[in-house]
């Protein structure tokens, strides 16, 4: 049983890698900016220093802005891909959905 | 909770759970780590400059939920209580509502934010610091193990990669993840 459930595991990190690097290059960067702006939702406070806050929110402008733009893109792109907008949808994350220009 | 013994959403509330730029709250053997870490930089002649370590998760509770009534529309009813935390965001009439959480933001630095503060980070487990790091010249540093390692690569910052692979042995990882971000650190590279 064990090896079972270790092959299955090891099946679905495999097929999970293998999906990522194989998803079009406009799918991995709007991951690559989604997954960036995640992590920048969780690092800005105001109790930081002026220079970092500013880089910070640069950042979010860049990265979250990049990520929302694209969603609207990619979504309609391969609206007829259920793999490819599953993949898509699981990856715009609460912070890109929040962000507004 | 009774909401008689709750304190009305404002500005004040911005001062109640600082963070920390202090390694003593960052946690277990990840505190240990960049002490050992920082201490040999410093002893090579490298300036460390702390800008965050500790965040309480009150804080970002706070920061979350303000903006999302301020910005986002969000119910002030619906915001879900939190342990230790006795903030009543409701204050009868959405329009005061409203205002309290705008104060709030204000109060914190975040209103200008373009995206919601998230609730959860590195921070808030006390498993990640942010510091600038900068040197003049070559300097030698001992690793982990006690190795001396020249870096005589530029830039003289934390985004040295030599300097990053000293920082590894102690256990302390240079943000590894998707974008940029050049001061933190952490134990996973996350």
């Amino acid at each position: 049983m064990k090896k079972i459930c270790l092959f299955l595991l090891l099946l679905l990190n495999f097929s999970q890698a293998f999906s990522a690097e194989n998803s079009p290059p406009d799918v991995r960067k709007f991951i690559y900016n989604a997954g960036a702006c995640e992590h920048l939702g969780g690092e800005y406070d105001g109790e930081l220093p002026k220079e970092e806050k500013e880089q910070i929110k640069k950042d979010i402008e860049k990265y979250c802005g990049g990520a929302k733009s694209q969603f609207a893109v990619l979504k309609e792109k391969y609206k007829n891909n259920p793999t490819l907008l599953k993949r898509i949808k699981n990856n715009y994350n609460d912070t890109v959905d929040s962000y507004t220009k | 909770m009774a909401t008689e013994n709750l304190e009305l959403s404002g500005a004040k509330w911005a001062k109640k759970f600082p963070g920390s730029t202090d390694t003593k709250d960052l946690s277990g053997n990840f505190r240990l780590a960049v002490e050992d870490f920082i201490y040999t930089m410093q002893e090579a002649g490298i300036k460390v400059k702390i800008n965050a370590t500790f965040r309480p998760s009150k804080r970002s509770y706070l920061m979350h939920y303000s903006y999302r009534i301020a910005k986002n529309g969000y119910d002030p009813k619906k915001v879900p209580s939190m342990q230790g935390v006795n903030i009543n965001w409701d204050h009868g009439s959405k329009e005061d509502s409203v205002k309290a959480a705008r104060d709030m933001t204000s109060a914190l630095d975040i209103q200008t934010l373009q995206t919601k503060p998230a609730l959860r980070s590195q921070h808030n487990s006390g498993l990640a610091i942010d510091m600038n790091l900068s040197w003049g010249k070559t300097v030698e540093i001992k690793d982990a193990s006690g190795n001396v390692v020249k870096i005589n690569t530029l830039p003289r910052t934390g985004m040295n990669k030599q300097l990053i692979a000293v920082a590894a042995t102690f256990g302390v990882k240079k943000y590894n993840g998707p974008g940029r971000d050049f001061p933190h650190w952490s134990n996973n590279g996350r």
